[in-house]
């Protein structure tokens, strides 16, 4: 391209910028290394006291290994099934929906965590599932599903209600539709999903705090004790083994899909639904 | 056909719209004393207390400024990036550091930042090994401060990558630099031809995305919870910290402060459908442009 020769800002600029982008990105994993590979931070020490890795040895054991495998799980479980629910609405609601249910679909994914758990407290509540797995299981397909079905009736086309009418008029039953039609159209964005909605259950805190009630311990949860507590380096491990997962299936992506555009949390999700715009022929 | 469009709907009322209906009802009427175990039958005292108290405004008037000024400081970070770097070998340089960066979890992010700009941080201790007579009361607080620069912080760190994917994508998928460079063969600077053609084509199509990143800045809550004062309170902290962990009493105002937030938030979805319309129309327009 051409541009190349004449680019904008200079090269001081933009190598500020580069920079200035280098350290936003890469620092905190930095610090998180830094931060757990040792112990003993008393002020104003910029060397831990001892280097060791005790804090990863406590990271992978106990009960945060066991948060870990249990946040696993249930990551999932999430995934699998918000894709698959998801998917089965959108098929639903790209054929009866209107604007109004849209915006209802929108409206958990929008809404804040702790608020929404807090108010759907209740309601775990009297279905007896309040501070255990299977109501922060629940709260958490809640926002899976939803992203699922914005996600899946954003790549519904009209060639794929053809396809899907030929499939029918060939004696082709639901099976066969979802095999020839469902599931070639939504291939490209199966991954995406299952990843988005396994990472959002993987580092949710709010709905798993208050509809969990304490009694239910992710990775996430042990961070946050760990931060209360001052346990600088376990948080440092915490958070880093937290991170891993999300770093993976991004990379995973990023070499699958060069314009892949996914991160972690709330915004990722909004990303992913933008990734599904995009791909809208 | 019949049975895959049953089991569709069930799963979108019960999954779906019961929540989305509960979440704002239950609010709505506890606030107004229908509904929990402090129920009154219909008032509006709660109300009137939440409206002519302390805590619900400045809280509301914190997280919109802080959710504008995130979401801008990373829109202005992602743009700056597209109109410098789109000559860079973006794939494997920028794509790549901005992926590490998209794969930090607000918590860790919130967590890092805690550990970098407090007084007892990693900066400060940097500054006293550097500085001699430098003091832990001389670094300005950045942390749980009122000026919620950590919550900024945070947000930009979280933002930032997101939003520079984004926009790096967008600048090529829909070609937008074959205009600028076609710009700048009609005699229009570097500087120029990216303003006045890339950035209103880039702003066009990241409307929707400037509208969801603004939308999850302000219902923030894991950065505000570690980086945040206790008062006044992002909306999330305030609702979440109201709803009875320090007296059973606030429940109702806590219930309250959940019904403005719902009222923004519905307010925030109702121009939703033109910011995406804004970016389908562009889109439509920049393909018609190309296949000229």
């Amino acid at each position: 391209m051409n541009s190349a020769g004449r680019a904008a800002g200079g090269v001081v600029g933009r190598s500020v910028l580069l920079l200035n982008v280098a350290v936003l990105c890469v620092l905190p994993y930095v610090v998180l290394v830094w931060l757990s590979c040792g112990s003993g931070w008393e002020w104003p020490r910029l060397v831990p006291l001892r280097v060791d890795g005790v804090a990863w040895q406590r990271a992978f054991s106990g009960s945060n290994g066991r948060a870990a495998l249990q946040g696993a799980g249930l990551s999932l479980a999430v995934a699998v099934c918000s894709t698959v629910w998801g998917l089965l609405i959108s098929r639903c609601w790209s054929e009866t929906g209107s604007g109004r249910v849209r915006g209802l679909l929108y409206l958990p994914l929008l809404t804040s965590p702790a608020i929404a758990a807090g108010c759907l407290f209740d309601l775990m509540a009297r279905i007896h599932v309040a501070g255990s797995w299977l109501g922060v299981f629940l709260v958490q397909s809640v926002y899976g599903t939803s992203f699922a079905a914005v996600l899946f009736a954003g790549v519904r086309e009209p060639g794929s209600w053809r396809r899907e009418q030929l499939v029918r008029t060939l004696g082709g039953g639901d099976v066969a539709v979802w095999r020839h039609v469902v599931l070639p159209d939504s291939r490209g964005l199966l991954p995406l999903c299952l990843f988005q909605t396994a990472l959002m259950s993987w580092l949710d805190y709010g709905l798993t705090t208050v509809v969990g009630g304490g009694r239910v311990q992710t990775l996430t949860m042990r961070l946050f004790s760990q931060i209360r507590e001052g346990g600088v380096s376990q948080a440092a491990a915490s958070s880093l083994l937290l991170t891993v997962p999300a770093l993976v299936a991004l990379l995973l992506l990023r070499w699958r899909d060069g314009w892949a555009v996914m991160t972690t949390g709330g915004p990722g999700l909004m990303g992913g639904l933008q990734r599904g715009r995009e791909r809208k022929p | 056909m019949r049975a895959e469009r049953i089991v569709a709907v069930v799963l979108l009322v019960l999954l779906v719209l019961l929540p989305a209906v509960w979440m704002v009802g239950y609010a709505g009427f506890y606030s107004v004393g229908l509904l929990g175990l402090l129920r009154t039958g219909l008032t509006a005292r709660w109300w009137w207390q939440a409206c002519l108290g302390s805590l619900l405004w400045p809280s509301l008037l914190l997280s919109l400024t802080t959710a504008v000024l995130t979401t801008v400081l990373c829109l202005v970070t992602g743009m700056l990036l597209c109109v410098t770097a789109d000559h860079w070998r973006v794939e494997r340089g920028v794509g790549l550091l901005l992926t590490l960066g998209a794969a930090l979890p607000v918590s860790a992010v919130a967590f890092v930042v805690l550990q970098m700009c407090s007084r007892g941080g990693l900066l400060a201790r940097g500054l006293v090994a550097l500085w001699p007579g430098f003091q832990q009361s001389d670094f300005p607080v950045l942390v749980n401060d009122g000026w919620s620069v950590g919550i900024v912080l945070a947000g930009c760190v979280t933002g930032v990558p997101l939003t520079g994917l984004f926009l790096l994508s967008v600048w090529r998928a829909a070609g937008i630099g074959r205009y600028v460079e076609l710009a700048e063969r009609l005699g229009a600077g570097a500087w120029r031809a990216r303003i006045d053609v890339g950035v209103p084509m880039l702003w066009r199509r990241a409307r929707l995305l400037a509208f969801l990143l603004f939308v999850w800045n302000f219902s923030a809550w894991e950065a505000p919870l570690l980086l945040g004062r206790q008062s006044p309170r992002l909306m999330s902290v305030l609702i979440q910290q109201s709803s009875g962990q320090y007296s059973l009493q606030d429940r109702p105002l806590s219930f309250v402060f959940a019904t403005v937030y719902f009222a923004v938030l519905a307010g925030l979805l109702l121009w939703l459908p033109r910011a995406a319309t804004g970016a389908t129309g562009e889109r439509k327009s920049a393909d018609a442009g190309g296949a000229a």
